[in-house]
């Protein structure tokens, strides 16, 4: 156990420290923040354009007072008088200014300025000034309580929507799709560093012969597992980076519009990526890696280290394209077959998974075949892990897998 | 106490190994020797399980089991680290492995690094170092954690003569210490200094085994260093010399056909006369390795 914990230890060590994890785990980040930045300085200009450019003043302090409290973004803060109004506008710094003026029977408000006010803000002061008039006309009627309460009774508009028959738009559809593309391209994005980072680590060390001077350390199945499972942390951290910049950028952006226009849309992507869809791209991962490994163990010398993963690389690229050729069929025969069959239903399965077509059994079934799958190669490997280490021919790729599992 | 019975081992058609028998005793050092291709690197991989085999190998009266891994220091025929690691990581990784403390094997590494006169710190990447440095760096791998059975492939290869006695000093005290040593090397200068027990393979046979000294002596000591004002012609004519090689002014390497004709030589040349050298010995490793292997050949 000590062994294998030294393994593990170091070979994750050594590998979270590489060039190519710190590109690969930090890249998207340094993106997502490069797509932030603009979107923050449109974020803030829209903020900026909303900036009041009227001004409220009036002839009682207590009606302007009033107005700001309750709408402060429509309104200048600032200016509290027509004299200070007035130099405004003709200074430019705002497009105009209304004048409030209350008296005994009347609520007057005139807009001054060089452009039209807003709509918004026009409502606003309408609606102000209605209830400013409405008061004063009850005060002025000498109506008592009760007679004020009839006379203000507003009109009740409710909607009652039967959903299942107003569904115009499904965004959740939108979502899924997205869901969907996201998960197979950051699937296929990890397995491909992945199974290049494993092959040519296990290939530099064969050609470099320390595998040697370990082996005469522990034996070749604790060393291989030991590799497998830092190679897996490595594979979470690099997850859980991904989910951890995630939200951090999603926080960061809460209050952007972008964000809150479509809370429901993103809140549906996530719902449909985390859980059994991640599941799915750690285990495929998990067993691409594997056969990275042997295809590492396969090279002659330590200057083919960089070519060793290309077998593996081109099984993932032929699930990814097929999954994405057959994503509008999720359906069909071949696109449930492919669900259940290791290699491939790491790219499947999680679409039927977030689309909603298959039932629990079935992703039981699958994940099972998957784990299974990698138990079995994990033991199998394992065991001529020395073998594939330690011979040397020069042979052909199959002849060579080959000398490897019969190595005595 | 390592014991090799009747090891034999074929890659196909080729036999690698043909019941190949010895025992390197604890506290000895045994050299094994061979030309390329003679079996000596399949004897170590033998030894250290990385290939199936037929005959029986014990360590201390036992199979080697991985448990036994932590006593082994095995330095291969090619020399190989993790270049990316500072010496003290590649050290303690490799130490570890061994089920060493890391902490235990830190405080050791500045000592090692001094005793083999490393040219960098602990802190120094191994790609930075020279390739004779990173020799020294694999042979401290070997030795720190303080094994009892040592297997060293060829390991003065690329040392100079100053390290090579760093090194040949480093074995002599695991041997006082006790360690079982096997080594194999093509330099006969160092396995005539350094073993106690010599193990010849020629093609996957063991052809030489036994104590080092008894093996030359059973040679015989047909080899004359003589120092004389007689010329070489003069002594070429003597009854039993095979062949005369001048050294240096008056002085000569004799080759006898027979250990006896050393005192007729002496009474003939030398007589009641002064001479700064007379010596008979045996023949030199390297000439025995020679001959063996020539023999095979033939």
């Amino acid at each position: 156990m000590n062994k294998l914990w030294v393994i593990i230890n170091e070979t994750y060590k050594s590998q979270l420290k590489s060039f190519t994890f710190l590109i690969s785990a930090f890249l998207p980040l340094i993106f997502a923040v490069l797509i932030m930045i603009p979107l923050t300085m449109i974020n803030n200009n829209e903020n900026n354009s909303e900036s009041p450019s009227v001004a409220l003043v009036s002839n009682q302090k207590t009606v302007r007072d009033n107005f700001i409290k309750n709408y402060p973004k429509d309104m200048d803060k600032k200016i509290n008088n027509r004299e200070k109004a007035q130099a405004a506008v003709k200074n430019g710094d705002i497009d105009g200014y209304i004048f409030l003026n209350v008296n005994n029977d009347q609520v007057k408000a005139t807009y001054y300025g060089n452009d039209e006010a807003d709509v918004n803000v026009k409502t606003h002061v309408m609606k102000y000034i209605s209830l400013l008039q409405n008061n004063l006309n009850n005060k002025n009627a000498n109506l008592n309580a009760h007679q004020a309460k009839i006379v203000n009774t507003q009109p009740k508009y409710d909607s009652i929507i039967h959903k299942h028959t107003v569904q115009k738009y499904n965004e959740s559809d939108d979502a899924k799709h997205l869901a969907t593309n996201i998960c197979i391209f950051v699937m296929y994005f990890i397995l491909i560093i992945y199974s290049s980072i494993t092959a040519q680590t296990i290939a530099n060390e064969k050609g470099s012969k320390i595998i040697e001077v370990i082996f005469s350390s522990t034996t070749a199945m604790k060393y291989f597992i030991g590799k497998i499972i830092a190679i897996a942390g490595l594979i979470m951290t690099q997850i859980v980076i991904y989910i951890i910049s995630g939200l951090v950028v999603y926080q960061i952006n809460a209050n952007s519009s972008l964000i809150k226009d479509n809370q429901h849309f993103i809140n549906l992507i996530i719902k449909s990526l985390l859980g059994t869809p991640l599941i799915y791209t750690v285990l495929g991962i998990i067993l691409y890696v594997i056969l990275s490994a042997v295809c590492g163990a396969l090279v002659v010398k330590a200057s083919d280290a960089s070519k060793a993963a290309q077998p593996v690389v081109l099984i993932s690229i032929l699930g990814f394209v097929l999954s994405n050729t057959l994503q509008s069929i999720p359906n069909s025969l071949i696109y449930k077959i492919c669900s259940y069959v290791p290699l491939l239903s790491n790219y499947f399965m999680p679409t039927r998974i977030i689309n909603g077509t298959v039932g629990t059994s079935s992703v039981l079934i699958s994940i099972l075949i998957l784990v299974a799958t990698i138990v079995l190669i994990t033991w199998f490997i394992g065991r001529a892990y020395k073998g594939l280490m330690l011979q040397n021919s020069n042979n052909s790729f199959l002849i060579r897998l080959r000398d490897g599992f019969r190595y005595k | 106490m390592l014991e090799i019975k009747n090891l034999h081992k074929d890659f196909g058609d080729l036999t690698a190994l043909s019941n190949v028998s010895f025992t390197a005793q604890s506290g000895h050092i045994t050299g094994l020797i061979g030309q390329n291709g003679a079996g000596k690197s399949t004897t170590f991989h033998s030894i250290l399980n990385f290939i199936n085999y037929d005959g029986d190998i014990k360590w201390n009266n036992h199979k080697i089991e991985e448990t036994d891994f932590n006593d082994i220091g095995y330095l291969p025929e090619e020399r190989s680290l993790m270049i990316n690691l500072t010496v003290e990581q590649q050290i303690i990784y490799l130490a570890r492995l061994k089920n060493k403390k890391a902490n235990a094997i830190k405080a050791k590494i500045d000592v090692w690094l001094n005793k083999f006169d490393v040219k960098g710190s602990k802190k120094t990447k191994i790609k930075s170092l020279s390739k004779g440095n990173q020799q020294k760096i694999q042979l401290i791998c070997t030795l720190i954690h303080e094994p009892k059975l040592i297997i060293l492939d060829e390991p003065f290869s690329g040392l100079d003569p100053v390290n090579a006695d760093l090194l040949k000093h480093e074995i002599m005290l695991a041997k006082e210490n006790g360690a079982t040593i096997i080594f194999s090397s093509h330099n006969m200068q160092n396995v005539q200094e350094l073993c106690d027990h010599l193990v010849m393979l020629n093609s996957g046979n063991v052809v030489l085994n036994g104590n080092t000294q008894n093996i030359r002596d059973s040679f015989g000591k047909t080899k004359l260093y003589i120092s004389t004002e007689k010329s070489r012609e003069e002594l070429l004519w003597l009854n039993h010399v095979k062949d005369v090689q001048t050294r240096f002014k008056n002085h000569y390497l004799i080759n006898l056909d027979n250990e006896t004709a050393g005192k007729e030589i002496f009474d003939k040349v030398i007589g009641g006369k002064y001479t700064d050298q007379f010596s008979q010995e045996p023949p030199t490793l390297d000439e025995i390795f020679k001959m063996k292997a020539g023999e095979h050949i033939e």
